[in-house]
């Protein structure tokens, strides 16, 4: 029966076991696939997962309604397991005719992580950025949520930047 | 890797000589991972606070954070319970280095809104100077800042402030979580509170040559 290293689980016969080729095969191939591991933790520090979002398409908001953004540059699905440091900006393109306050959260799997708020009385507004981290596994689904206070409707842009912090998978 | 060849018919020499592979090669790729890992997983701290911590009298700049209330740690690869603020002893353990610094925190007043006072949220860098009378923290000395100053809407939704920063730190300096508001009629309770840290370089790197 043969044995194996502690880290990685490489075979090797035992003395008492009859030597085949296939005890050479096995472990070269073993080595071999724990080599790629680490060529994608090579890649990997070289190349972190950073992304920057950004698009044209617009989404109309309704006032008095907290409306989660469905435009490609408001939304990210976590390519891997770990921490990312999320910066979203949420781009007013069209504007009420009154407005007193706008906000805009940050989500993950429907769950508020951080925000920003801004007075906007006056009815004056402009972008809005809020930033901040969130631990997730791959394939969580971070999200952006838009909300004012005033009337009609306001139609709005989204930027997202990421970067990851660390990997944990 | 050296490697005994083994004599004719020796085949426990053989397996012992697998063996020896097998170990080796796991040792040297161990290392070599444990590297990459390191390069990408930068010492990073995120803290998230249990319970609103209440209170705050307005024109009175006042720490929130790791100095008020209790907290746990969605995620932290810094061995201890070291926290992003209000720690002497976090950057000695991290040392000299760059570093990224953020919070995110909900502000609504616990009583009456004055509508158009000001929120004002500030991540502070002190260095320890023994002379120092600063008012916020004795025996410290103001170095740096990242601020955002916020006016409530009197909206019922209240405010929030999700900002970062990057600041050189030495051993011993202290970061610091600050609010000042101008809301006279009420205190303000925080809510929703979360702050981070993550070690972007080591001093060393940062030399200009």
């Amino acid at each position: 029966m043969p044995a194996s290293t502690p880290i990685y689980g490489f075979t090797y016969p035992c003395p008492d076991e009859v030597i085949s080729p296939s005890a050479f095969t096995t472990l070269a191939n073993q080595i071999d696939a724990k080599l790629l591991d680490v060529e994608a933790d090579r890649f990997l520090a070289l190349n972190r997962f950073n992304s920057d979002l950004d698009s044209a398409v617009v989404q109309t908001v309704t006032n008095g309604v907290d409306t989660t953004l469905t435009i490609p540059s408001s939304t990210y699905t976590l390519p891997m397991s770990g921490v990312y440091v999320f910066h979203v900006t949420v781009l007013p393109q069209t504007f009420p005719a009154t407005i007193s306050t706008t906000q805009a959260t940050v989500h993950l799997n429907t769950v508020y992580q951080f925000g920003q708020t801004q007075n906007n009385e006056g009815n004056s507004t402009r972008n809005i950025a809020p930033s901040g981290p969130i631990t997730g596994v791959a394939g969580d689904i971070i999200t952006t949520r838009v909300f004012y206070v005033g009337s009609g409707t306001m139609n709005v842009r989204a930027h997202m930047s990421v970067k990851m912090l660390v990997r944990t998978a | 890797m050296t490697l005994s060849c083994p004599e004719g018919s020796n085949y426990a020499a053989i397996a012992k000589q697998l063996h020896e592979t097998a170990m080796q090669a796991e040792e040297r790729i161990s290392e070599l991972e444990q590297e990459l890992r390191s390069a990408v997983n930068r010492p990073t701290i995120v803290q998230t606070f249990t319970a609103p911590q209440t209170g705050f009298i307005d024109n009175l700049e006042s720490n929130f954070g790791s100095s008020v209330g209790p907290f746990v740690y969605p995620f932290n690869n810094v061995p201890g319970d070291f926290t992003v603020d209000n720690s002497d002893d976090t950057y000695i353990y991290l040392g000299e280095g760059i570093y990224e610094i953020g919070v995110s925190a909900t502000a609504v007043p616990a009583g009456v809104v004055n509508d158009n006072s000001i929120r004002i949220w500030q991540i502070k860098h002190y260095r320890p100077d023994p002379g120092s009378l600063d008012p916020v923290l004795p025996g410290f000395s103001f170095v740096d800042r990242t601020a955002s100053t916020q006016v409530e809407a009197n909206s019922v939704i209240g405010v929030k402030v999700a900002m970062a920063g990057t600041f050189r730190i030495m051993p011993g300096d202290r970061i610091l979580f600050t609010i000042l508001h101008t809301n006279t009629l009420s205190t303000i309770t925080l809510s929703d509170i979360k702050c981070y840290m993550s070690k972007v370089s080591d001093a060393s790197l940062t030399e200009v040559l």
